[in-house]
């Protein structure tokens, strides 16, 4: 069990050991990609619920939290905790510091799935928020991170914004200052005001700004980028040029004016011009925001749906400041309440873990802090070089703050301890030196974003607890642990570029053909070994999507085969096809919509069948008359057919949920088995269509999604796809190469680690592409576009598309190792560029064994500061001399080689065809088995089976219904007897048999019975209170008479009567139940005869007693005939086997006629077998 | 509770028995009048126990099986002289809601838990209101026994704990005062108790003359009202009392029994880990340490096999291939069973999977009233009612209860495709030319017809009748007017559409079934659980006590009130299908092939939940203390209960056990294996054999085909062996 739970070593015990000593305190550790932080975290929770059990605490899980951000990482952590608990149990050599017994371990490991507080940061607030909700004004516990509702929900409210005249000159204004797209072939235009206006309430949440606070921020901008007001004259334009480039772009600008006579040059006006319109489009904007953030957060009352973000903000919100300045707290709100959920989850959190703690946003900060006392022990681990999400808000200074400070939810630590971890446990050392290469030059490159967000100290490696210090930026070199080999295990697959722009398609197609052939070359000769002697699977690393398709149809023409995890479900054709139906669904007889469903791009089909549509003008209904095909083949006929016969369940389809519609289709139409050509892996679309189908349950829950609601949200998801989950990758092992983005494989590793497509220049889509720009502690909206940018060009014209930017707005020019522009502007660019290249480095630092690099021979003098590739290939010493085989690069900034191996384009070339899929393809890929499932009735009893077995098709519908042949009452009028009036006749027929049963259970004399003397009347009256409906009086009565004047004397007459008198066993209302076999079916019978008697022979006797007042038909009385033996037959069975049973069948009403009965014309046994042919 | 522990205290431990439901099959006799009643509280368990009886060929008239809350209720009316009438769940939320408005007295100390709103608590407040009947069944005793449990948990659990205490307490209290009903089933078994007491015995003597044991069957918790009934019973009169426990929670209910009958003779309680099978008393001797991990291996007697699948989809497809390579195998579809801790979370996946291979399943889940076809047609029409009456007509109220068949009441029959008012055709092209502009009043869209040339002459007259039928309904309705308004539209539903959906159906008629037994639920004929009649009656009650507004709106939400709160019968008629389960639907239910899904810690066991902290439910269930020992635990408040469930699902296999379960979700998220399964060691399914299993042979592994009996009604033989006559 303790396998793979490495004791602690170093400073990874010294972190252990220091935490123990102390019962508060903060404790902070940064560490280096294959630390073991997880491994570090892990076994201290896993200790720190022994010691709390040893110390006699019951519910030790309950004082405990471990958190970390995304939802792998989390659901981790509790088997990481359990598996060291075991590993404690398992230790006989006293190598972990803590000693329990296996029981203790399965008893904690129990206890800490009574815990709520293992997981992600999200899953924390969720459960306090639970407490809250309905303090803020929300009926409950609303839903959260529905982004489908939540984008339903923000559309609405930005229609209402722009529905209300009091915003209409705001909104016109912003309108023409950021002009929305047009609508395109493809896309339906997108309001760009409210995206703008969305990522504006999200940001500005996230960071837990009043809206006072907001608008500063963003003026603050303008006046950063306007120094000194708009300007007056050219000169004071020139000086902000200066200023923010540099004095020969100023002077090239002065160059390119020309000025009229007297007056200014036109671009002061237009300068000045921008000046005043940014601060009014600032005020419209806030003013619009506003009110769309009221809109937003009454919506989401209304609707009870929130977003994970909106958590922590109200959370922050709820515990900061008087209740009553919360926005929307509800009436009788009380600081006791607050104080008690306060304590409740300060309680929970006296032992708090957080992993990747740099990722931390300031509303998370904010909404745990209240928990958070001096009392409490923190461990924080994380790395701030490994921080990639800033741009969702992760804030690294405050990481930084509580390693060098000692600062940390708003409390100054008295106990304050800090760990820098450069041991790494899974890189070879090759690759660990070559990371050192490169990033001990980039990490202190303030070109390269080094020192933004960065540790400020330099520390030796595992030298435990240090001192904060304002030391500039260093670089702390990696410690690997692992041995090295002769091997190279930095590889360069090297290409050469054609004149196209490095970061395009053309690019990327020079570079693929290289980078396929050396891949397959590694994986076929050995190359690409791992020291784990699994067979390799190459993970290749993209910082973007744009050309993961390229190099898969190079891999796969290569005979490899290869998935891209990081692709989206939204993306693909099956699931856009799919979503297509559910649109056209709504209303399928409409031709205009069954045109756009066939002629959608993600259906292409056959000119054929399109014609057939044209000349059926579309409708539905006239192409399936046409269609030769049935529902089921999988084959693009066959889904025409399967639309035909969608749109005639229409029906079905308004009652049905939408995860049951979505089902459908997949089944009509064959999706699973690929029709239309659009997922060639099976396994793949069988996890497409689980994934989509897992989507809409978990959105519609116990809700009823509208197909027209379904439509909509489908069609949200198309548009956006990185809303919705990725295309799942069933078996990864069975693929030779698996493509990731980056963020997608952080927390993880890989033996062999190939990074593709690194070529593009680094400022690409920086923050001058944006409009509402937000990074860090910085938040701007970028000047109108309405007037103009003052765009500076590049008057040489050597480059013609070369900008310097516009000089109000951010660029990404580099002068002198800064990125130009003004001073907030420049910094912003800087992180932007920084946390580029943190991506690289946990893109790098994934590899295991084999570290894979795709290079151009000759980089067309990119900078290094701009290009991923450039520094590679620099820090590599890899150029175009450089030759197929193997030389060693001089390493950098690390204590160990002085060399490393580097292994260029070092593999043979083979006409590579994978090893092929050896698992034969699941069936359920296939078209469906036809149906093998028919029916036959599941319960019979004595009064159904006479139907059941004859008439089958005809006695199904009321059988399905529940309703059971009434055969106790014959006929509703009589030739000499006044039948009792105003009761139903099978109502009386169970009156009488109860009264009549009764008479018998209760021993009731003969004169009594047949005078009607007491118990009778008794009987009567119980048996009455019992019916299910009230009986007046007067029928009441006229029942009465009935029973008295006419069957209790018939009855007193009648053999059964006789018969139990005598009995030497009687028992009414018998139950006969029994299970038989039909075929291979049980089917099973539950009975009650009236009369089971024994005689003073020992011969059982059945009687069933009938109501008739007029003659009883032919086919009903082969009914009560098989009902009657059919009892008899069950009887048996309870039997021993030489016992019969004789059967009669007594009828009252206007005789007395008594008669032995078998089962009409064959055996009770031969009607029960005639079931299994229904 | 005036028992007193004698030298035969009411409930002796030599009649507590552990999974020994069989000894109790054996009792089933014929007799003139029932000696025995057995007591299960769920409906499933009753049915199991008959079926159990059924196949042994057994007569049982000698057994009477019956709730408790039904037995109270014979109590009850027999002291009364009148049938006592009880608060659903219903009811009981809206009185609660009434009271918490503005919070009365201790009330208000709920809102130290909950907060300032308690209206939207409701759920949270009836969970907790019930947990503490079943603790402590309000008595003061053992309420002062709760309040020492609390004051030794740590502080902000104990103020938590002792602010739902009081709070409930007095909550209940008006609850009481301020209904005529009973607050709910357990104050009827407190009236019963009580009466029992007072008439020292006579009143049971009177009811149940005939009567000599009174079994328990099928619980995982033991209420304090049910107890307290019990001991009176087995204190005042001659009837012994039984329990049939099970698995996990009965040694641990044996365990408390007498401390909780009498908190002072804690001395004699039973030991907590009988081996199933036995009574519990022969453990007496045994060590009182708490319950560490049950041993569930004792429950499996046959081969287990262990398939793992990526992800819960992919379980249910080898879920699925494992029973088709029985069924292509000769094993009858009557042999198999699917059984999962909640098969809520499988129903869908199952059923996938299960298309893909040509069969249906039985899932063995109440009908989702809400989501059928008559149901939306009656819901649809009220709105439609209620949308009329505001004025507030939209395109999509006035069109949907056409799209759901609405039809007049005198359509004929109709074949092939369900009938319709207008054709799905016809009906797209009318709404088309309406428009989707909102009219208003059916006057308006009456206009909006008249004025649109491009509609088709008879569908007009059709659209007009429509129109007109809507208009003649009364705008404030009477609860007479549900059924009268209602009725003919189902019946016109049973009688015209639901042939046509026959007609289409596939040959295991499972829409049909679906649709049939929601018209039954809805529209049945005999009173009682007929949801038309339900709300008939609780928009009465409703008008005359709480007086709401006499109106359709009134109305729907009343329709999906009690649509969503008891959603229908379980029924599935057809042998051919495979049976999914509930696992504890499958207490004592026999199975040559079990196929056990979700076998993933968290899904099975599922984390324990309850309405009080977890401090105090945990020192409650540990039992450290007399005061603990003194109350019942609620079964969701540990995994013994996840135990009993899987003891259950186990021992239903005959012939062979597979059990599966899933690594990952769909996000990438991994899962462990249960520790369930840490005990039966299980073998695994290589991966070899299991991409075969799901391949296009389905080939079924050796193993399991080796378990698969010569004869197809081998199963039915084998149940009867024992009981043979």
């Amino acid at each position: 069990m303790s396998e793979g739970v490495p004791p602690l070593k170093g400073t990874q015990a010294d972190v252990r050991a220091d935490y123990f000593q102390q019962t508060a305190g903060l404790f902070v550790l940064d560490c280096k990609p294959g630390f073991g932080k997880s491994t570090t975290l892990n076994q201290i929770a896993a200790e720190t619920l022994v010691r709390a059990d040893a110390a006699g605490v019951t519910c030790p899980e309950q004082q405990l939290c471990v958190v970390s951000f995304s939802q792998e990482d989390a659901a981790s952590i509790e088997p990481g905790i359990k598996a060291a608990l075991d590993a404690f149990a398992a230790d006989t050599t006293n190598t972990f510091p803590v000693d329990i017994s296996q029981e203790t371990a399965d008893r904690l490991k129990r206890r800490l799935q009574m815990s709520d507080r293992i997981g992600t940061i999200d899953s924390l607030l969720r459960s306090i928020f639970e407490d809250i909700a309905a303090e803020l004004g929300f009926d409950g516990m609303p839903s959260v991170g529905d982004s489908s509702q939540l984008a339903r929900l923000q559309k609405r409210c930005m229609a209402a914004v722009r529905d209300d005249p009091e915003y209409a000159a705001a909104v016109a204004r912003l309108d023409t200052a950021y002009p929305p797209e047009e609508p395109s072939e493809s896309t339906t235009g997108n309001d760009r005001l409210h995206s703008l206006l969305e990522k504006a309430r999200t940001k500005k949440r996230d960071r837990r700004l009043s809206m006072d606070d907001f608008e500063s921020e963003l003026r603050a901008m303008v006046a950063d980028v306007y120094p000194d007001g708009p300007p007056d004259t050219l000169a004071d334009l020139l000086d902000d040029v200066e200023q923010f480039y540099d004095a020969s772009v100023a002077s090239d600008v002065a160059a390119a004016q020309s000025t009229p006579g007297d007056g200014q040059p036109p671009v002061v006006t237009e300068d000045q011009e921008c000046y005043h319109e940014w601060q009014a489009c600032i005020d419209a904007f806030c003013t619009v925001l506003d009110a769309y953030e009221q809109a937003y957060d009454a919506a989401c009352r209304d609707h009870g749906v929130v977003s994970h973000a909106d958590i922590a903000y109200w959370i922050a919100a709820y515990f900061d400041g008087p209740l009553a300045d919360v926005s929307g707290i509800v009436e009788g709100a009380s600081d006791a309440y607050r104080t008690r959920v306060q304590r409740r989850y300060a309680a929970k959190c006296q032992s708090l873990l957080i992993d990747e703690a740099q990722d931390i946003s300031i509303a998370q900060h904010d909404a745990l802090a209240p928990f958070v006392t001096t009392e409490t022990r923190v461990l924080m681990a994380g790395d701030v070089d490994q921080c990639i999400y800033v741009w969702r808000n992760a804030r690294p200074e405050r990481f930084v703050t509580a390693f060098e400070d000692g600062r940390y939810f708003g409390i100054e630590w008295a106990v304050h301890h800090a760990y820098s971890g450069s041991r790494t446990y899974r890189m070879r050392p090759a690759i660990a030196a070559a990371i050192d290469t490169i990033f001990g030059d980039v990490f202190t490159d303030p070109a390269r974003g080094g020192g933004i967000d960065g540790l400020s100290t330099e520390t030796p490696p595992d030298s435990g607890p240090i001192s904060a210090s304002g030391a500039a930026a260093g670089y702390t070199a990696l410690e690997p642990t692992r041995s090295g080999t002769t091997e190279p295990a930095i590889h360069i697959a090297g290409y050469r570029p054609t004149m196209a722009s490095p970061g395009t398609e053309e690019w990327f197609t020079a570079e693929k053909t290289p980078l396929g052939n050396y891949l397959a070359g590694g994986l076929t000769d050995g190359t690409f070994d791992i020291e784990s002697g699994d067979d390799e699977t190459v993970t290749v690393l993209f910082s973007h999507r744009s050309n993961m398709d390229l190099l898969a149809n190079q891999l796969t023409g290569q005979g490899l085969s290869v998935v891209n995890a990081s692709a989206r479900l939204f993306d693909t054709d099956l699931v856009r096809f799919i979503c297509r139906v559910v649109e056209w669904l709504v209303d399928p007889y409409a031709p205009e919509r069954t045109e756009a469903l066939v002629t959608a791009e993600c259906v292409s089909l056959s000119a054929d069948h399109l014609d057939l549509f044209e000349a059926a003008q579309y409708r539905i209904d006239a192409v399936a008359e046409q269609l030769e095909a049935t529902t089921g083949a999988a084959t693009e006929a066959g889904v025409l057919a399967g639309l035909a016969t969608l749109a005639q369940r229409h029906d079905q389809h308004v009652s049905d949920p939408g995860v049951v519609v979505v089902e459908e289709i997949i089944d009509q139409l064959e999706l699973r088995a690929d029709p239309l050509g659009q997922v060639a892996d099976p396994e793949r679309r069988l996890a497409a269509c689980d994934a989509l189908l897992y989507s809409i349950a978990e959105w519609e829950g116990d809700d009823h999604y509208t197909l027209a609601e379904l439509a909509e949200i489908l069609s949200g998801y198309v548009a956006e796809p990185k809303d919705g989950l990725m295309l799942p990758v069933p078996n990864t092992d069975k693929y030779d190469v698996v493509f990731r983005t980056i963020h997608n494989m952080k927390g993880d590793e890989d033996g062999v680690v190939c990074l593709a497509d690194a070529s593009g220049s680094l400022n690409y889509h920086g923050p001058q592409k944006e409009t509402f720009l937000a990074l860090g502690d910085t938040l701007a909206l970028a000047p109108p576009e309405s007037v103009s940018r003052i765009p500076l060009r590049d008057p040489d014209q050597t480059h013609i598309n070369t900008e310097y930017g516009p000089l109000r707005w951010a660029s990404d020019y580099q002068i002198d190792g800064r990125i130009a522009g003004s001073p907030t502007l420049s910094r912003v660019s800087h992180r932007y560029c920084a946390e580029q290249w943190r991506l690289l480095y946990v893109a790098l630092s994934r590899a295991r064994d084999h570290l894979v690099l795709s290079l151009p021979f000759e980089n067309h003098a990119a900078p290094v500061e701009n290009s991923w590739v450039a520094t590679l290939a620099a820090a590599l010493s890899f150029d175009e001399q450089s030759s197929p085989g193997s030389y060693e690069a001089s390493v950098t900034h690390t204590p160990r080689p002085d060399a490393v191996t580097v292994g260029v384009n070092d593999v043979s070339f083979p006409d590579a065809s994978g090893d092929g899929d050896q698992q034969p393809p699941p069936r359920c890929g296939n078209p469906s088995a036809g149906a093998q499932t028919g029916w036959t009735p599941r319960y019979v009893n004595g009064t159904s089976l006479y139907q059941l077995a004859k008439e089958p098709a005809k006695a199904r519908l009321s059988h399905l219904m529940g309703q059971r042949p009434d055969i106790e009452y014959v006929g509703i009028k009589s030739a000499d007897i006044e039948l009792p009036a105003g009761v139903a006749p099978e109502r009386l027929g169970t009156l009488i048999h109860q009264v009549l049963t009764t008479a018998i259970a209760r021993d009731v004399s003969t004169t009594a019975l047949t005078t009607f003397i007491e118990p009778l009347p008794s009987i009567l009256s119980e048996s009455l209170s019992q019916l299910p409906v009230h009986i007046p009086p007067e029928t009441r009565a006229s029942i009465r008479s009935y029973l008295s004047e006419h069957i209790c004397p018939q009855f007193a007459t009648s053999e059964v009567w006789q018969q139990a008198q005598q009995a030497t066993t009687r028992c009414v209302e018998e139950p006969l139940d029994t299970v038989v076999a039909v075929d291979d079916l049980t089917i099973e019978t539950q009975n009650r005869a009236d009369l089971i008697t024994v005689d003073e022979t020992g011969q059982w006797i059945i009687d069933e007693i009938k109501l008739a007042h007029t003659r009883v038909d032919p086919a009903t009385k082969k009914q009560q005939r098989l009902q009657t033996a059919f009892y008899g037959w069950v009887l048996e069975q309870q039997l021993p086997a030489d016992r019969t049973v004789t059967t009669r069948l007594t009828y009252l009403g206007e005789s007395v006629e008594s008669v032995e009965v078998s089962a009409p014309i064959v055996s009770v046994s031969e009607w029960v077998a005639t079931l299994g042919e229904s | 509770m005036s028992t007193q522990l004698t030298s035969n205290p009411p409930i002796q431990l030599e009649n507590v028995y552990i999974c020994a439901e069989d000894e109790l099959v054996e009792r089933a006799e014929r007799a003139p009048q029932p000696t025995d009643i057995v007591l299960a509280p769920e409906q499933f368990h009753r049915r199991n126990f008959k079926r159990a009886i059924a196949e042994a060929n057994r007569p049982r008239s000698s057994l009477a099986l019956q709730t408790p809350a039904t037995v109270a209720q014979e109590l009850v009316r027999a002291g009364q002289g009148t049938a006592p009438t009880v608060l659903d769940r219903t009811d009981r939320l809206r009185l609660i809601e009434e009271i918490v408005e503005e919070p009365p007295g201790e009330v208000a100390h709920l809102q130290r838990v909950f907060g300032a709103s308690l209206p939207t608590q409701l759920a949270r407040i009836e969970a907790a209101r019930e947990e503490l009947s079943l603790l402590t069944g309000y008595q003061s005793a053992r309420l002062s026994a709760f309040e020492r449990v609390c004051a030794n948990v740590d502080s902000v659990a104990r103020l938590d704990a002792q602010d739902l205490r009081t709070g409930i307490t007095s909550l209940q209290e008006h609850l009481r005062s301020q209904s005529d009903a009973y607050v709910s089933p357990a104050t009827l078994l407190e009236a019963a108790q009580t009466l029992v007491e007072e008439s020292n015995g006579d009143i049971w003597q009177e009811r149940y003359p005939t009567v000599e044991r009174l079994n328990v069957v099928g619980v995982s918790t033991l209420g304090t009202p049910l107890l307290a009934l019990l001991a009176a019973l087995g204190e005042e009169t001659a009837v012994t009392v039984h329990l049939y426990l099970r698995a996990a929670t009965g040694p641990r209910i044996a365990n408390r029994l007498h401390s909780r009958i009498d908190s002072t003779m804690n001395s004699t309680a039973a030991s907590n880990d009988s081996p199933p099978g036995s009574p519990a008393s022969a453990a007496t001797q045994a060590s009182s340490a708490a319950i560490s991990r049950p041993q569930v291996a004792d429950a499996v007697t046959t081969p287990a096999t262990e398939i793992v699948a990526e992800t819960r989809a992919e379980e249910a497809r080898a879920a699925l291939a494992a029973a088709e390579g029985l069924l292509d195998a000769g094993v009858s579809v009557s042999d198999i069973v699917f059984a999962a801790r909640d098969i809520d979370r499988y129903e869908r996946p199952l059923t996938r999977a299960a298309t893909a291979y040509g069969r249906q399943l039985s899932v063995w889940t109440q009908l989702e009233l809400t989501r059928t076809l008559p149901y939306q047609l009656v819901a649809a029409t009220s709105s439609l009612l209620a949308a009329r009456s505001d004025d507030a007509v939209t395109a999509e109220t006035l069109f949907r209860p056409l799209e759901c068949h609405w039809l007049p009441p005198d359509t004929q029959d109709g074949h092939g495709q369900p009938p319709a008012l207008l054709t799905p055709a016809e009906l797209s092209t009318l709404r088309r030319a309406l428009g989707e502009e909102d009219a208003g009043t059916l006057d308006a869209w009456r206009d909006t017809l008249a004025t649109t040339a491009s509609v088709d002459a008879s569908v007009r007259t059709r659209f007009e009748e429509y129109l007109t039928w809507c208009d003649q309904q009364p705008h404030d309705p009477t609860p007479a007017d549900i059924l009268s308004v209602f009725t003919p539209i189902m019946e016109t539903f049973e009688e015209t559409v639901l042939p046509g959906i026959e007609q289409r159906d596939t040959a295991a008629y499972a829409e049909t079934s679906r649709a049939a037994r929601a018209l039954q639920r809805i529209a049945g004929d005999a009173e009682g659980e007929h949801l038309l009649r339900e709300v008939r009656a609780k928009y009465r009650g409703w008008q005359n006590r709480h007086q709401v507004a006499a109106s359709w709106e009134t109305i729907r939400e009343l329709l999906d009130t009690i649509g969503t709160a008891r959603p229908g019968r379980r029924e599935h008629d057809n042998a051919e299908c495979i049976d999914v389960l509930d696992a504890t639907d499958t207490w004592l239910r026999s199975y040559p092939f079990v196929i056990a899904l979700g076998c993933v810690d968290g899904e099975w066991p599922q984390q324990p939940h309850g309405a009080f902290p977890v401090a105090v439910r945990t020192a409650v269930a540990q039992g450290d203390s007399p005061a603990a020992r003194s109350l019942a635990v609620r079964g969701a408040w540990t995994e013994q209960r996840e135990y009993d469930h899987a003891v259950d699902a186990f021992r239903t296999a005959t012939r062979h056990l597979i059990v599966t379960r899933y690594t990952e979700d769909v996000e990438g998220v991994s899962y462990q294996r249960s520790p369930l399964l840490a005990d039966i060691a299980p073998t695994t399914l290589d991966d070899d054999a299991y991409h075969r299993l799901l391949g296009p042979a389905t080939t079924l592994p050796d193993r399991i085909r080796h378990s698969i009996p010569p004869s197809k009604t081998a199963h039915l033989e084998e149940m009867r062996e024992p009981h043979a006559q």
